[in-house]
């Protein structure tokens, strides 16, 4: 007996079983020679296939093919629905498009970004903007919200206290007091356009500067008095456009026995005023005159 | 069994069914429901889980065709590793839910009558009894030869093993099932003698 031949001859036999071609007993007449081995397993397997021979119930049948059918529609109409016309094209016709779109908008993106850093580099005073960094130990509102007349107003008042208390005035105090009269100044370059109560403010202001300021020049040397000189002159600039003459400071009679004495040259002396030196009749210089605005 | 029709006219039909052409997924369903339910029965042994099972593979069908490919398989053999993929599946939530083979109360078939139908209910719970002891290729095999009706090419197929294999397996998955019945006492006579 050749390797596998019963299993060839029973699957032979099965088929024509299962088919219907031909029965047990035909098939085990064509191989008398198998017959001990091959009825068991035929007639087994005649029995096998008698059990499992059902039919489905007509309804059922009928039932799942009207469900098939139904879900069939419903899938059709959904691919019609989502479905672009161009579902139908394969990958590799329109991928190189995808493509070229994916990098032309990435190329734009690209581009945008670039030409938006660099405007903001070129103008970031005007189109920056500008985090907001915490000061809490500031109370008075910020100097963009301050009107010149506001800024110089409190200026004077912090300038005036300090020379009340002999407090050491800063230089960088002087240097933003003169800013902040010269844009007082730049705003009264049509006085007849400020309001009458701002001018006689301002005229408060500028001479209660210009006093104090010149309390301080008899003292100041050097850089300080060059910056001194320069408030001055702006608070000088300040009546002028407003029409008001500066007072000068009243001279100090000098006493005749008088040497000169040294006093801390930073530090703002509070009134009275000190001492002059050798020049005890010099006037603070300078003592412009302006002319009347009007 | 592969009928005249499926040499030349099945594949007709599922290019059609394919295309989406309601009267040949029609004659796919009615070509295929008995042999699908059947199979599926022999795996399940419940008429009840053979009748939603069945309806579930035909629209896993409708889902898959578009993909199936015939120098794959044939039809026959793709449909089937569709309905053993069901089958599994199904299984696999029995077994979650600790259910072991139920066996039916009834076979709902018009065409029988009530003694018949009682006998084929017995003869099939003695079948699948001892079925569900054989090793699962031996099962799966049996079910796919004699419930689905498969050739033992298409069979081979749906399994993915070689024909002589599969005719090594029908042939210890017979004797051994013949062993067994032959054990148990008989509840029924079938007549066929």
């Amino acid at each position: 007996m050749r390797r596998g031949e019963l299993e060839e001859i029973l699957e032979e036999c099965l088929s024509a079983l299962l088919e219907g071609r031909r029965s047990v007993e035909e098939s085990l007449s064509l191989y008398p020679a198998w017959r001990g081995r091959l009825e068991p397993l035929l007639r087994a397997a005649e029995e096998i296939a008698a059990a499992f021979d059902e039919t489905p119930p007509p309804q059922t049948r009928e039932r799942g093919l009207q469900r098939f059918l139904e879900a069939a529609r419903t899938r059709h109409r959904l691919r019609e629905i989502f479905s672009p016309p161009s579902v139908g094209v394969p990958w590799w016709r329109w991928a190189p498009a995808g493509l070229a779109a994916v990098i032309v908008i990435a190329a734009l993106a690209f581009l945008s970004a670039t030409l938006m850093a660099e405007d903001g580099g070129r103008f970031s005073d005007q189109v920056s903007v500008r985090p907001y960094i915490a000061t809490p130990e500031r109370t008075a509102p910020p100097a963009s919200v301050q009107s010149p007349l506001e800024r110089v107003q409190e200026q004077v008042a912090v300038l005036e206290e300090a020379v009340r208390q002999g407090e050491t005035v800063e230089v960088g105090f002087l240097e933003e007091l003169e800013e902040a009269s010269s844009e007082l100044a730049e705003s009264l370059e049509d006085p007849g356009e400020v309001e009458f109560l701002d001018r006689m403010a301002a005229v408060s202001a500028a001479s209660k500067e210009y006093k104090l300021l010149q309390s301080l020049q008899v003292q100041s040397s050097g850089y300080e008095a060059r910056v001194l000189e320069a408030s001055l002159a702006a608070a000088e600039n300040v009546l002028e456009k407003l029409g008001a003459t500066p007072e000068p400071e009243p001279t100090v009679s000098p006493e005749p026995t008088a040497s000169p004495e040294p006093t801390a040259a930073p530090t703002a002396t509070p009134s009275p005023p000190p001492t002059p030196g050798a020049e005890a009749t010099a006037t603070p210089s300078p003592t412009p005159v302006p002319a009347p605005a009007e | 069994m592969s009928p005249g029709w499926e040499a030349g006219g099945e594949r007709a039909i599922v290019d059609a069914a394919r295309a989406g052409d309601e009267s040949a997924l029609a004659e796919l369903y009615s070509l295929y429901f008995p042999r699908v339910y059947r199979y599926i029965l022999a795996r399940m042994g419940n008429p009840y889980d053979a009748e939603d099972l069945t309806e579930e593979v035909f629209l896993r069908v409708l889902d898959a065709i578009k993909r199936f490919q015939w120098r794959e398989a044939p039809f026959s053999a793709w449909l089937f590793r569709i309905a053993h993929n069901a089958v599994v599946s199904q299984r696999r939530k029995e077994g979650a839910r600790g259910r072991c083979w139920p066996l039916s109360e009834a076979l709902p078939v018009d065409s029988q009558g009530p003694e018949e139908m009682v006998e084929n209910q017995l003869a099939l719970n003695e079948i699948m009894r001892a079925a569900e002891t054989l090793p699962e290729a031996q099962r799966r095999v049996i079910s796919l030869r004699f419930a689905a009706g498969l050739s033992v090419a298409e069979t081979a197929r749906a399994m993915d093993k070689g024909e002589g294999n599969v005719k090594v397996i029908q042939h210890k998955a017979i004797a051994k099932l013949r062993e067994m019945l032959n054990q148990r006492p008989r509840v029924y006579e079938k007549g066929r003698a």
